[in-house]
C-alpha cells in the first residue's frame, strides 16, 4: 500500500491548492474500497496487481523498487505510466477512488474534516447517512426489520 | 375439491405499473399482494449519501450476483454480447418496494393524441414496426387526470402549439420554485420566435396529505426523497393500499414462474424469498408490472404445458419491439464572472428548478424529413449536484489522463467558477426487430435462473430526429450566452426509459396483450408496467405508465 499511497499523491498532491491525497486518507479509503465483499473479486485483483505493474515499470526503468526512486523519479515514472494504454486505464481507476474520498460522506474515511467539501464549495444533500445506512450496513439494516 | 386461492389479485412488481392497481383494487375491497423483489426502504432510510445513491449496488442488485446479457451491433453488423458483469454497464433500475419511481425525476409529460395513432399520422417507416395504439388519448385522458391529483403533480398549464386536450383547467399543485435561469430560457426561446413552457414534475410544492413538499435538496434524480414529496408508488400509493388492510407488500421475493393449468389460467406465482426458500402464491388473477425487460424475462421463463414458449409467447410476440427512449443531451456554462454579482449568486442557488421545456417540434414540419414528422421534446436540468460525476467528467482531456496539479486546478475551477445548463431530448425510439428481450441460454442468476438477453438495436431515424432537436436545443443556449456547448445523440439507450416487450393491440398475431393489457393467450393474466406501450412518445414514461395502471385497475375492478 506504500507504493500506492505514492502514487496517489503525485496524482492528487500537496501544491496548496485544497487537500492533497494524504490528508483524504486517500489510501485508507481505498484499503475499504478493495475491503468490500460486494465488489466485483476482478476490480479487486485489478487494483493491486497494478501495483505490482507500477514497481515493475519501475524496475524496468530505473533497476530500482518504485519506493526507492526519489520523488523527481517517482514523478517521470507516473507520466510514462500514464502514457501507456495499462497505465492510463490503472491511474484513472486510482483516481476515481481518490475522488471519492474527496467528497464522500468523511463516515467513510476520506474528506476528513469535509476538506473536500470545503474546497470545492460543494454543499451535500440533506439527510446525511447515519452509521446504519451507510453503504455496507443499510441493506443488513433493512433485512433485519 | 378446489379451495378459493388467497388472494384476489396477485401483483407482481410494487412500481408505478404495480402500485395504481394495488390502490384501486383493495379500495374497493378486493383481497390484494404484491410481490417485490427488492427490499422495502423506508423514507427515514434515504439519505443523500452518494456511496449508496449512485457509486455501488443498492437500490439495484450486484451484477455478480443478478447479471444481463446486452448484445450491442458490432462495424460488421454482427451483434456483440457481453454480460453486465463483465462490462460493468448497469442496466438495472430502482429494485425495491416502489421500483424506480423512487429514484425518478419526476419529469411529467402526458403523450399527446398524435402518439396514439403514430402509423395513421405520419405512415410507415421502413425497417419500424410502427403501429397506432388500440385506444385514443382520449380514453387516456381521465386517468391522465387522475394521476395529478391522487399521485401529486405541480406545475402550470400554458397554451403553446402543441399542448394537449386536457379536462381540468391547471395542475392542482403550483409550479415548484424556479431559479433565475428559467426566466432567462423564456427570454431566449421569445426572441427565437417560439416559447418554452414550465414542466410539470411529479414532486409536491405543497404537502399533501402524510407528505411534505419538497424541501429543494438538490439531489432529486437517481436519489429517494427524504420528505415523500416526489410521488413515488412507495409513498403516493401503497401507503392507502395498505391502509385498508385489504393488501399485503410482501419486499425481497423474487417472482421466478407463473405456474399454469390446462385451462389457460395462471394458479400461481413461485418466488424466492428472503432467506432463498422457494414460496408460491395463489391468487384469482395476476398483474405483472416487473418493468419491461424483467417482465418479458418472467413471462418467457414462465413456461407450462399449455405455453411451450414461455407465458402468452404462442405468437411469439413476448418480448419483441422492446423500445427506448431516443434522443441525446448537450449542455451549455455560464460563467459566474462574466455576470453582475447579484445575478451569479441567483445562478448559483441550489436546489431551485429549471423546469422549462420546449415542445415546439413535438411536430417536425421540415424538408428535411420531407414534410411532417413526429418531432419531439427538449427539458433543460442543471447538471446533476453529484460531485463524483463532475469530477470523472474532468480526469481527461481527449485521449490524456489528467492528474496532479493541472487536475486539481481544473477541478476546483469546474466547482467555483460556472454553473453547467443542460438539456435532455426525448424523441420516439421506433420499435424494429433489432430491440428485443430473450432468455440467454448460458448466464444464470444467483438463483440458477436464466438472465435476459437484451438486443438494443436502434432506427437511424432515432438519430435524425434527435439531431434536429438538439441543435435547435443548442441554438437556445447560444441565444442564451452560454459557453463551451456541446451536444450529443447516440443509438446507445437509456436504460431508466425502457416500455415495449408486451405492446397491446387488437390482433394476437401481431401483440401480446389486448387493448385492456390483458394478455390474448391467458384469461387472468395483465401487464400493467411500461411494457404495454407499442410506441413510446417523445417524454418520459412515467405518467402515462400511472395513468394506463389506474385505466386497467378500473377494468379489472368491473369486471
Amino acid at each position: 500500500m506504500e507504493i500506492v499511497g505514492r502514487v496517489q499523491q503525485h496524482l492528487f498532491p500537496d501544491d496548496g491548492n485544497g487537500p492533497d491525497a494524504a490528508r483524504l486518507n486517500a489510501d485508507r479509503y481505498l484499503l475499504w474500497v478493495l475491503s468490500d465483499p460486494r465488489k466485483d473479486p476482478g476490480d479487486i485483483r485489478y487494483i493491486i496487481n497494478g501495483i505490482g505493474w507500477v514497481d515493475e515499470t519501475a524496475h524496468e526503468e530505473y533497476e530500482k523498487s518504485f519506493l526507492e526512486l526519489n520523488g523527481r523519479e517517482q514523478a517521470e515514472l507516473i507520466d510514462f505510466i500514464a502514457g501507456e494504454a495499462w497505465g492510463s486505464s490503472w491511474l484513472s481507476i486510482i483516481l476515481t477512488f481518490i475522488f471519492e474520498a474527496l467528497v464522500a460522506d468523511p463516515q467513510y474515511g476520506g474528506n476528513v474534516g469535509e476538506a473536500g467539501w470545503d474546497w470545492l464549495n460543494h454543499f451535500a444533500g440533506i439527510p446525511r447517512p447515519t452509521e446504519k445506512l451507510l453503504y455496507g450496513n443499510i441493506l443488513n439494516t433493512v433485512k433485519a426489520r | 375439491m378446489n379451495s378459493k386461492p388467497a388472494y384476489d389479485f396477485c401483483i407482481i412488481g410494487s412500481g408505478a405499473g404495480g402500485g395504481p392497481v394495488a390502490y384501486e383494487l383493495s379500495r374497493a375491497g378486493f383481497s390484494v399482494v404484491v410481490l417485490e423483489k427488492g427490499p422495502w426502504f423506508r423514507t427515514k432510510d434515504l439519505t443523500k449519501d452518494e456511496i449508496v445513491a449512485t457509486r455501488r449496488s443498492v437500490y439495484t442488485p450486484s451484477l455478480l450476483e443478478e447479471p444481463q446479457v446486452l448484445e450491442n451491433q458490432n462495424d460488421e453488423g454482427g451483434w456483440d454480447a457481453v454480460p453486465t458483469y463483465e462490462s460493468g454497464r448497469d442496466f438495472w433500475n430502482g429494485n425495491c418496494v416502489g421500483g424506480s419511481s423512487n429514484f425518478m425525476s419526476g419529469y411529467f409529460h402526458r403523450l399527446k393524441p398524435n402518439d396514439f395513432r403514430l402509423l395513421s399520422t405520419y405512415g410507415e417507416i421502413e425497417g419500424a414496426n410502427v403501429v397506432d395504439w388500440p385506444i385514443s388519448y382520449d380514453e387516456m385522458e381521465a386517468w391522465y387526470t387522475k394521476v395529478e391529483t391522487v399521485v401529486g403533480v405541480s406545475g402550470k398549464v400554458v397554451p403553446h402549439s402543441t399542448l394537449e386536450p386536457r379536462s381540468t383547467k391547471d395542475f392542482p399543485f403550483p409550479p415548484l420554485a424556479e431559479n433565475i435561469i428559467s426566466g432567462k430560457i423564456d427570454k431566449a426561446c421569445d426572441a427565437l420566435g417560439f416559447m418554452a413552457k414550465p414542466v410539470p414534475r411529479a414532486i409536491l410544492s405543497r404537502p399533501k396529505e402524510e407528505r411534505f413538499s419538497c424541501s429543494y435538496s438538490n439531489f432529486c434524480g437517481s436519489y429517494g426523497c427524504a420528505t415523500d414529496a416526489k410521488g413515488s408508488s412507495r409513498v403516493a400509493l401503497l401507503p392507502g393500499a395498505i391502509a385498508t388492510g385489504n393488501c399485503t407488500v410482501i419486499p425481497n421475493a423474487k417472482v421466478f414462474n407463473l405456474e399454469t393449468d390446462d385451462n389457460y389460467r395462471v394458479m400461481r406465482a413461485w418466488y424466492h424469498d428472503k432467506e432463498n426458500q422457494k414460496q408460491s402464491i395463489e391468487a384469482d388473477h395476476f398483474v405483472v408490472a416487473a418493468q419491461a425487460v424483467e417482465t418479458a424475462r418472467l413471462l418467457l421463463m414462465s413456461k407450462g404445458k399449455k405455453y411451450p414458449y414461455g407465458l402468452a409467447n404462442n405468437n411469439w410476440q413476448l418480448g419483441k419491439n422492446l423500445i427506448f427512449s431516443g434522443g441525446g443531451s448537450g449542455s451549455g456554462q455560464f460563467f459566474y464572472d462574466e455576470l453582475p454579482d447579484d445575478e451569479a449568486a441567483k445562478l448559483a442557488a441550489i436546489g431551485l428548478f429549471v423546469n422549462r421545456s420546449i415542445q415546439h417540434w413535438y411536430e417536425i414540419e421540415d424538408e428535411s424529413f420531407g414534410g411532417k414528422a413526429k418531432g419531439g421534446t427538449i427539458d433543460f436540468l442543471w447538471e446533476h449536484a453529484n460531485a463524483m460525476g463532475k469530477l470523472i467528467r474532468n480526469k481527461w482531456d481527449g485521449d490524456r489522463l489528467i492528474y496532479g496539479s493541472e487536475l486539481k486546478v481544473k477541478l476546483h475551477d469546474y466547482f467555483t467558477k460556472l454553473r453547467k445548463l443542460r438539456f435532455e431530448v426525448f424523441n420516439d425510439w421506433l420499435p424494429t426487430d433489432d430491440c428485443f428481450v430473450a432468455l440467454d441460454e448460458k448466464v444464470k442468476d444467483k438463483w440458477n435462473d436464466p438472465v435476459a438477453r437484451i438486443r438494443l438495436g436502434y432506427h437511424p431515424h432515432d438519430l435524425k430526429v434527435g439531431r434536429f432537436l438538439a441543435r435547435k436545443a443548442t441554438n437556445v443556449l447560444e441565444e442564451m450566452g452560454a459557453e463551451n456547448i456541446s451536444m450529443g445523440v447516440s443509438g446507445s439507450p437509456p436504460s431508466n426509459l425502457m416500455a415495449g416487450g408486451c405492446r397491446f393491440g387488437n390482433d394476437p398475431e401481431t401483440s401480446v396483450l389486448d387493448k385492456n393489457c390483458r394478455a390474448h393467450q391467458v384469461d387472468n393474466l395483465y401487464v400493467t408496467d411500461g411494457s404495454f406501450m407499442p410506441t413510446g412518445g417523445s417524454v418520459p414514461y412515467t405518467w402515462t405508465i400511472y395513468a394506463n395502471a389506474f385505466r386497467v385497475a378500473e377494468i379489472l375492478k368491473q369486471s
